[in-house]
């Protein structure tokens, strides 16, 4: 009766380590998740190639700038060459940089500046404009609006609203990373070594990864039917694009994670499977009915 | 023996592979639980931020920058209506009952506008930001459209569609077509004034007037801080009327008016 009770007390605590373990799984590939997806700088460059980013947004960028054009006399010719890519790159990659390294979340308008006041005076002695008959002040309006039209754009909407909790997020990922790890590690340890019978401890460890495979599944499929990600209250296009980019490619990321612990679950269940028979009949007649009581 | 076997055949019953599923659902059951309980003070928050990150409706990139709801109407003839001494008659203004007309979205294209003499043709759009500057001129939602009574504010680039203003003068004549009826309007002030004085325009003037504003100088290049102002004061058209509010005031009147009524004979009886 005691061993009974014992038996029991001892399947309680596998099972509240497997518990655990399952936790600790999932805490571990979320964190791993947004580790390498949303908290990665890389990811969401790379993802701006891939929309043409920079290309979309220069056509946005010169679209307001046209209509600044109409309101200051400047012809929509002045726009078709104007602004190269690569000034709207470095100037966004320096800005991605700032915010990924919690520092202020500002865009570099210099080059810009430069750009628009070169082009500007190209235009003025190509229509041959008096240089004298523009106001200064007129001139310098014009161009601070560009700037801030410019600055705007480039700006990432939302972005500075949520670097406070970003920043937050980012700095305990990496601890949440090497404690979960570590604990992950250990219970395996507890579970594997606890008991002469490997087979238990396959079998909760089997648990665990089931568990992750249902945590991630369900997250792609929540993920993937919420209609509200639609929604998102941006004007730009270019943004847009790079919104639905990211959202799907973090979404993937839920279903590779959930494949992965699939397969783990699948191989631990055969190995379980395999380990199982051997044990029961290689200790008939000595430990066969400790071992039915047990499990 | 037979135990033995009984209980072996029992323990491979208790293997098929139901707990696989039944304690992994369960885990994930609780740990929902437990994240939900967490997150449930912060949850109003959460859906607050949410709420002004994402909208209720997606939004259209597929559709055009504007939405063109013109219909052109005909312009009637003017009936001159004469008194038995073969003298004109003062007319009532035409009017329209608010619920026959569809009153504009923000950026909807929904008139033109008209400046002859100045060579001004243009789509009139309703809202002023820089979808409408860019396809024509807009009045500023904040004011009124023809036919309410009110101000109507319309802006447009000094460099494209009101480029024309700059031949405005007084007495000339404004049109307004819109798909209620069509409006005109006679130039009676121009004014040059810095685009921060308040006193330009009336918004809540008493009157239906026009007026129409862009930068100054004309084909100056880089932006300026003063303003053209071009004021109409209102000449024909037809008024919008609120058919309701005088349907309820007319049964105002003839409630109050029975009620009199039986006061009355009471008095009497």
């Amino acid at each position: 009766m005691a061993k009974h009770h014992t038996s029991k007390a001892t399947k309680v605590m596998y099972i509240v380590l497997s518990f655990i373990l399952s936790c600790m799984m999932l805490v571990l590939s979320l964190a791993l998740i947004l580790q390498f997806t949303v908290f990665k700088q890389d990811f969401v460059t790379s993802s701006m190639e891939k929309v043409s980013y920079y290309e979309l947004l220069r056509a946005e960028i010169l679209r307001n700038l046209k209509d600044l054009g109409y309101a200051s006399g400047i012809d929509e010719s002045f726009f078709d060459d104007f602004l190269d890519e690569t000034v709207i790159r470095e100037d966004m990659t320096e800005y991605m940089t700032n915010f990924y390294s919690g520092k202020k979340t500002v865009v570099s308008t210099d080059r810009f500046k430069q750009v628009f006041n070169k082009a500007l005076d190209e235009y003025i002695v190509k229509k041959s404009i008096n240089p004298d008959s523009v106001s200064k002040e007129n001139r310098e309006y014009l161009v601070n609006q560009a700037i801030s039209i410019y600055r705007k754009s480039v700006q990432i909407p939302f972005l500075s609203r949520l670097s406070g909790r970003f920043m937050e997020i980012k700095q305990v990922l990496p601890i949440t990373i090497g404690v979960s790890s570590v604990f992950i590690v250990l219970l395996m340890i507890i579970l594997i070594f606890s008991s002469r019978w490997k087979h238990r401890a396959v079998r909760y460890i089997c648990y665990a990864t089931i568990t992750g495979f249902i945590g991630m599944a369900v997250s792609f499929i929540a993920l993937i039917a919420t209609k509200k990600k639609r929604n998102l209250n941006i004007t730009s296009q270019a943004v847009r694009d790079l919104f639905d980019h990211i959202s799907n490619r973090f979404t993937m990321t839920f279903l590779y994670v959930g494949i992965f612990f699939a397969v783990v679950s699948i191989a631990l269940f055969i190995l379980f499977r395999y380990i199982y028979p051997k044990r029961t009949h290689s200790h008939v007649g000595q430990g066969s009915l400790e071992v039915s009581e047990e499990d | 023996m037979s135990d033995f076997n009984s209980r072996h055949r029992h323990k491979h019953r208790k293997t098929s592979g139901k707990g696989f599923l039944i304690l992994p659902v369960m885990f994930f059951a609780v740990i929902c639980l437990g994240i939900y309980i967490a997150i449930s003070p912060s949850l109003k928050l959460l859906k607050e931020e949410l709420g002004v990150m994402f909208s209720d409706s997606a939004k259209d990139y597929s559709s055009g920058e504007y939405k063109n709801i013109f219909v052109p109407v005909a312009e009637k003839p003017k009936e001159v209506a004469t008194d038995s001494n073969g003298k004109e008659k003062t007319t009532e203004l035409e009017t329209i009952p608010a619920r026959e007309l569809t009153y504009p979205a923000y950026n909807n294209l929904f008139g033109e506008l008209i400046i002859e003499e100045c060579g001004i043709d243009v789509p009139l759009f309703f809202g002023d930001d820089d979808v409408a500057l860019r396809n024509g001129v807009g009045i500023y939602a904040g004011s009124f459209i023809p036919g309410y009574g009110g101000t109507i504010l319309i802006a447009g680039h000094n460099n494209t569609y009101f480029n024309g203003l700059k031949n405005a003068s007084k007495g000339q004549m404004v049109k307004i077509k819109t798909s209620y009826g069509n409006y005109q309007y006679r130039i009676n002030d121009i004014a040059v004034k810095k685009a921060t004085d308040g006193s330009a325009y009336d918004l809540a003037a008493p009157r239906e007037n026009l007026i129409m504003y862009t930068c100054y100088p004309f084909d100056e290049l880089g932006l300026t801080p003063w303003r053209c102002f071009v004021y109409g004061e209102f000449v024909s058209g037809p008024q919008v009327v609120d058919k309701y509010e005088e349907d309820d005031e007319d049964d105002f009147e003839d409630f109050d008016d029975e009620v009199d009524d039986n006061a009355d004979s009471e008095e009497v009886e």
